[in-house]
């Protein structure tokens, strides 16, 4: 049997990233270091998932060594590297408690195993990135880590800052299982040597340290215990030794026991990893949580009072009209998608739920996530103001804006964070901040009217139109009175009326006067008079109408001559100045037009 | 082009009517064409002064007989046709003043303000050529009145900020969206805490402010357009290329009216009381805030 | 308290329509938002209506509307009973200001954004734009209901609007007095022309009234200010136009002189 050993990382002449230095790049996070270590396992998990779109299986187990597993885990990890300081050790010197992460239905930790070799093309370099590189950008699309610094949360809930990694991947055209152990401890001399605090547990192989491989490797994986893999099955098991479960969440501060550990991760998934779980969807997360044998039930989150609102508001943004899309002209056009769902806030709080709860009491917070479906935040709102109310949003990135959420992620991708953003960046992700506030903000009054009263502002909003225009002058524009040309004006080549049309007394009988002037014109024409019924809004058609208004006649005031009817002829001897006399109606209002037609040249 | 009623009626010389004026605070003022910052909470009073010879009117009338007559001042929409109720007061040789309330629940975008000389009562034994028919204008003249136009305003609302959500000791507060594009019209918004009573009596007077209002009007409007400039810079980079009617557009329209040079201010590490006195010294010379001259 | 309601500009109003078209009833109801990016409102004089306020008058419509078949194509009975029961819903609902009802924005944003369901059901069968698009109040889908109860609600001494007299208005009635103006302009001569035809028994009969006073009326409206009459002047009035005789308005004997006379 090939025995694995430990190899320490000496610091190289040029320098090296002290490990320390790796595990605190993940800043201090404001959130618990399992839900951190969930996270980012989760994240890791959804990355590899197979093509295909089938379940992941995510698997998370928490238990005490003891036996013949406690053995062979001394066998395998002791003696710890000579003057490295890491613990292991005194971690193995009682039973310790190991968490294992395993995912199925994922790639596995493919590539090539060295650091300094080339993958070939559409190999990705997956076991290198997570044993060997810290920071290196992910060649994922979209994926859930874009930088892999969160990984230094495995060795940091490591007391002795050691995991192990038992991988099936398939690799140039076979499966592989690889098994290693690595260690992120500080950085210390021995031996008048300068080392880093990276360790690697595996065998020596041409100067570096190689994993086990497949029947090395399955043989140790059964001797730790690790869990199997199915014929053909490929994934990923790390195992956190001496896993440090933290304190009590808000509680009495006191140590976690692993049943409370194992309630807060449960918590936890429901809380980070809803979106991937949900049914129906694709690369569906399938979680469960397994503590010395004891199973925890994971329910499905679309039933539970708690996260509905939010499940409700996530499917909402798949159908159109359902979800609203902060408006931006530029590219992209489309940053991602909002909707917000109500619901009947719960009675009681579930205590499942209430374990890694982001926020006390009832909703009023948007879910934020990328393209990965896993939540960035719950940003909170203004509470509604009916206390059985609860509402839950999501925000989640469209795949063009992705990766400027992505640039305003710290290591924890815990936050969607604007300093340090330029350009589009900044502008992507200062709109969805502030569009998503204002939409949770929008809910505030409650769901009456304003509670407006009657102030008249009209002045001040006069005083102040000059700040939202170029001019800063409100005036003129609303000042256009229009006076509409009279109708029936003639320019000063036609017939005019110099009397306008009166009602006369004609013998003790009303009728309508006027007196025409007629200009003098190079051919005959005909002038007639035409009255027309005025009604409320214009004149009545001639065909309507039940009696209509007759022109009596003409009579010349130059020379008395009367001519009957409408019609006159004027030539050029014809006389100037004309009475018209017209017959009223008794209920109607009578307006006279008068129109000119020529006859022919003058003689 | 006079049109002729079916009744005599009175000549024009007979009736003597004012121009009409309009109470602003506390002064008459003559009726212009329009009226400045009207909206749905201005309260429209009008009056005007009238006078006629009510014997010459009735003998050129033909109404000889003593059947009511009367003035009928009143308006009508000349956007959807809507009359109001009328003032209807009896003639009188005496000079009248009329006072015409126009509710704005009632109103128009513009008006048509009539006044009219009206038979009160039918007249069933009306000889040809007299007014027959209760309501028969004898004498009539119109005054248009607009009321809105395309003139802008700024949004404004005075709400109780207790009861709204907002601190409660805070005088106002201006609501603007995370999005540039959309309209301004409907994404800013001035809130006035109606609990402040000296300033909500200072933007709502018209006329003669005291020192006192004044100073507290043009406190805002300092404060106001530091947000919107503010805001713009923030966003600067996305307002090249904005909807002509958008916040975007107005912001940063006033952003390059109140700074000689925006750009320079959109730095996030700017010192930023060099900025709110940029801005302040830029509003004042522009015409907002107070003015030191 | 004056409401100031969201308005969509022609502009938007045209592109959320044919964005609209294909759709059907239940696809529309599901797409029904009480609010949209691109509106604006009023600057001042009133409070901007909270989006769950346009939720409950939408909602009261649908309820409405369920009563006469909605989501179901129905009748034209039905639809025009709907008619009448959304004119009392939207008076009720919405504090407008004349003003404000008469912009057009206010019925562009309720027909494509709040309620663009009930258009397309109570339309059915239409292609016409007019009633989604606001041009002319008296066609809109809503605006038409909301000004047809200005018109026609008459106060009562409790202070709730009487809706009376416009639940007994049949669709043409409706049509032939409010497409005209000035009698719609003023709401106590249109109730009094609704008084009058409810005189009439039979719906052919009050065709015929509305027929034989509309012309006569419109040749008084150009000489007498109806606004100073009282409603039993209205009434008395109204009913001398509908008895005259057919040739009302030809010169009546005490008027009549041959032209001879006039000009010997």
């Amino acid at each position: 049997m090939t025995t694995a050993r430990w190899w320490s990382q000496p610091v190289a002449a040029e320098g090296s990233t002290a490990s320390k230095g790796i595990r605190r790049q993940l800043g201090r996070p404001q959130l618990d270091p399992l839900t951190v270590l969930i996270r980012e396992t989760a994240q890791n998990t959804c990355d590899a998932a197979l093509p295909g779109g089938g379940d992941v299986e995510f698997a998370v187990r928490l238990h005490r060594l003891s036996g013949n597993k406690y053995a062979a885990w001394r066998d395998f990890l002791l003696p710890e590297p000579e003057g490295s300081s890491l613990g292991l050790t005194e971690a193995m010197a009682a039973a310790p408690l190991i968490m294992s992460i395993s995912d199925r239905g994922t790639t596995g930790l493919g590539g090539p195993l060295r650091a300094d070799e080339n993958p070939l093309d559409g190999e990705r370099p997956d076991f290198v990135n997570f044993i060997r590189n810290v920071g290196e950008p992910k060649s994922v699309d979209l994926g859930g880590g874009s930088y892999g610094f969160g990984k230094g949360i495995l060795y940091n809930v490591s007391r002795c800052h050691v995991v192990v990694a038992d991988s099936v991947c398939e690799f140039r055209g076979r499966l592989q299982r690889r098994l290693i152990g690595a260690a992120l401890g500080d950085g210390y001399n021995h031996d008048g040597r300068r080392f880093t605090g990276r360790h690697w547990l595996g065998v020596a192989d041409d100067g570096h340290t190689r994993p086990l491989l497949d029947d090395e490797a399955t043989a140790m994986a059964e001797r730790l215990g690790m869990p199997r893999f199915a014929p053909g099955a490929t994934g990923t098991t790390v195992t956190v030794v001496d896993v440090d479960l933290g304190r009590r969440w808000g509680q009495d501060d006191t140590a976690r026991e692993p049943e409370d550990a194992a309630d807060y991760i449960v918590s936890t998934m429901l809380w980070n990893l809803w979106p991937r779980m949900l049914q129906g969807r694709t690369n569906r997360l399938v979680c469960s949580m397994l503590r010395d044998g004891f199973r925890s039930d994971i329910p499905d989150p679309e039933r539970l009072v708690e996260l509905q609102p939010f499940v409700k508001a996530y499917r909402a943004l798949q159908v159109e009209g359902n979800y609203q899309v902060p408006v931006r002209r530029t590219p992209p056009t489309e940053i991602g998608r909002f909707a917000l769902v109500e619901g009947m806030a719960p009675v009681v709080a579930d205590p499942l739920l209430a374990a890694a709860a982001p926020f006390t009491g009832r909703a009023h917070h948007c879910a934020r996530m990328r393209q990965a479906d896993l939540v960035v935040d719950y940003q909170a709102g203004d509470a509604p103001g009916d206390e059985m109310i609860q509402f839950g949003a999501v925000f989640r990135a469209s795949m063009e804006a992705d990766t400027f959420f992505a640039e305003a992620e710290p290591p924890t991708h815990d936050d969607w964070v604007l300093s340090g953003l330029r350009g589009t960046a900044r502008g992507v992700v200062l709109l969805a901040n502030g569009f998503v506030r204002d939409r949770m903000k929008e809910r505030r009054g409650g769901d009456g009217p304003r509670p407006a009263g009657e102030t008249p502002l009209a002045a001040l909003a006069g005083r102040l139109a000059g700040l939202m225009t170029g001019d800063g002058d409100l005036a003129e524009a609303t000042t256009r009175s229009g006076s509409a040309p009279t109708q029936g004006r003639r320019s000063g080549s036609g017939p005019r009326f110099v009397v306008a049309p009166e009602l006369v007394d004609d013998g003790g009988s009303p009728v309508i006067r006027a007196v025409v002037a007629l200009p003098t014109w190079p051919t005959t024409r005909t002038v007639t008079v035409e009255p027309v019924v005025v009604l409320d809004n214009g004149i009545e058609p001639a065909e309507d109408g039940a009696g209509r208004p007759v022109v009596i006649g003409w009579r010349s005031t130059d020379s008395d001559r009367s001519v009957a009817g409408a019609e006159l002829l004027v030539d050029r001897d014809t006389d100037r100045t004309w009475e018209v006399r017209v017959r009223a109606l008794p209920d109607a209002v009578v307006r006279l037009g008068l129109s000119v037609r020529e006859i022919g040249a003058q003689r | 082009m006079k049109d002729v009623r079916p009744f005599f009626v009175p000549r024009n010389d007979l009736v003597r009517v004012s121009t009409w004026s309009r109470l602003v605070e506390d002064d008459w003022e003559d009726l212009g064409a329009f009226v400045e910052n009207w909206d749905y909470r201005t309260r429209l009073h009008l009056r005007c002064h009238v006078a006629c010879d009510v014997a010459a009117i009735r003998t050129s009338a033909r109404l000889d007989d003593g059947s009511p007559i009367g003035w009928s001042l009143g308006w009508r929409a000349t956007d959807t046709g809507l009359l109001g109720d009328p003032v209807v007061v009896p003639v009188s040789d005496e000079p009248q003043t009329v006072v015409l309330d126009i509710p704005a629940d009632r109103a128009g975008a513009g008006l048509m303000l009539t006044r009219r000389i009206v038979l009160r009562r039918d007249r069933m034994s009306a000889t040809p050529g007299t007014a027959r028919w209760a309501g028969s204008i004898l004498w009539s003249d119109e005054t248009p009145l607009r009321l809105t136009g395309q003139g802008s305003a700024f949004p404004s609302e005075a709400v109780d900020f207790r009861a709204y959500g907002l601190d409660p000791a805070v005088s106002w507060y201006l609501e603007l969206p995370a999005t540039t594009d959309l309209p301004a019209m409907g994404s800013m918004l001035l809130l006035i805490n109606s609990a402040d009573a000296a300033l909500v009596a200072a933007v709502t007077r018209q006329r003669r402010h005291t020192e006192v209002q004044t100073a507290l009007v043009q406190a805002m409007e300092e404060g106001v357009v530091e947000q919107l400039v503010r805001w713009a810079l923030v966003r600067w980079d996305q307002l090249d290329d904005v909807e002509p009617d958008s916040i975007g557009a107005a912001a940063r329209t006033l952003a390059t009216r109140v700074l000689p040079d925006p750009d320079g201010w959109t730095d996030p590490h700017v010192d930023q009381m060099d900025l709110t006195a940029a801005i302040i010294a830029g509003a004042r010379r522009i015409g907002w805030g107070r003015s030191l001259a | 308290m004056t409401q100031l309601w969201p308005r969509l500009g022609p502009a938007a109003a045209r592109t959320i329509y044919f964005g609209l078209r294909r759709r059907t009833i239940t696809e529309l109801a599901g797409e029904a938002r009480p609010t949209h990016d691109r509106v604006t409102y009023a600057a001042t004089g009133g409070s901007r209506v909270a989006p769950t306020e346009i939720a409950a008058l939408t909602d009261d419509l649908r309820r409405a509307a369920t009563e006469f078949g909605y989501p179901v194509p129905a009748e034209d009975a039905e639809r025009i009973a709907f008619d009448r029961a959304a004119a009392e819903i939207l008076y009720a609902r919405m504090d407008l200001t004349t003003v404000e009802a008469a912009h057009n924005g206010i019925w562009n944003f309720l027909a494509l954004v709040a309620a663009p369901d009930l258009v397309l059901w109570r339309w059915t069968g239409s292609t016409n734009v007019e009633r989604w698009i606001c041009t002319d109040r008296t066609r809109h889908m809503f605006a038409r209901l909301w000004w047809q109860a200005l018109t026609f609600d008459t106060p009562t001494g409790d202070g709730r609007p009487d809706h009376s007299l416009l639940r007994s208005l049949s669709e043409s009635d409706l049509n032939q007095i409010t497409e005209r103006r000035s009698i719609a302009g003023n709401p106590r001569l249109a109730q009094a022309v609704a008084r009058l035809l409810a005189t009439a028994p039979a719906e052919t009969r009050r065709r015929d009234l509305l027929r034989t006073i509309t012309p006569r009326l419109r040749r008084r409206l150009a000489f007498v200010d109806f606004s100073v009459l009282t409603d039993e002047q209205l009434d008395d009035h109204l009913r001398v136009l509908a008895q005259a005789p057919d040739d009302h308005a030809t010169v009546t004997p005490a008027w009549h002189h041959p032209i001879a006379q006039t000009f010997e």
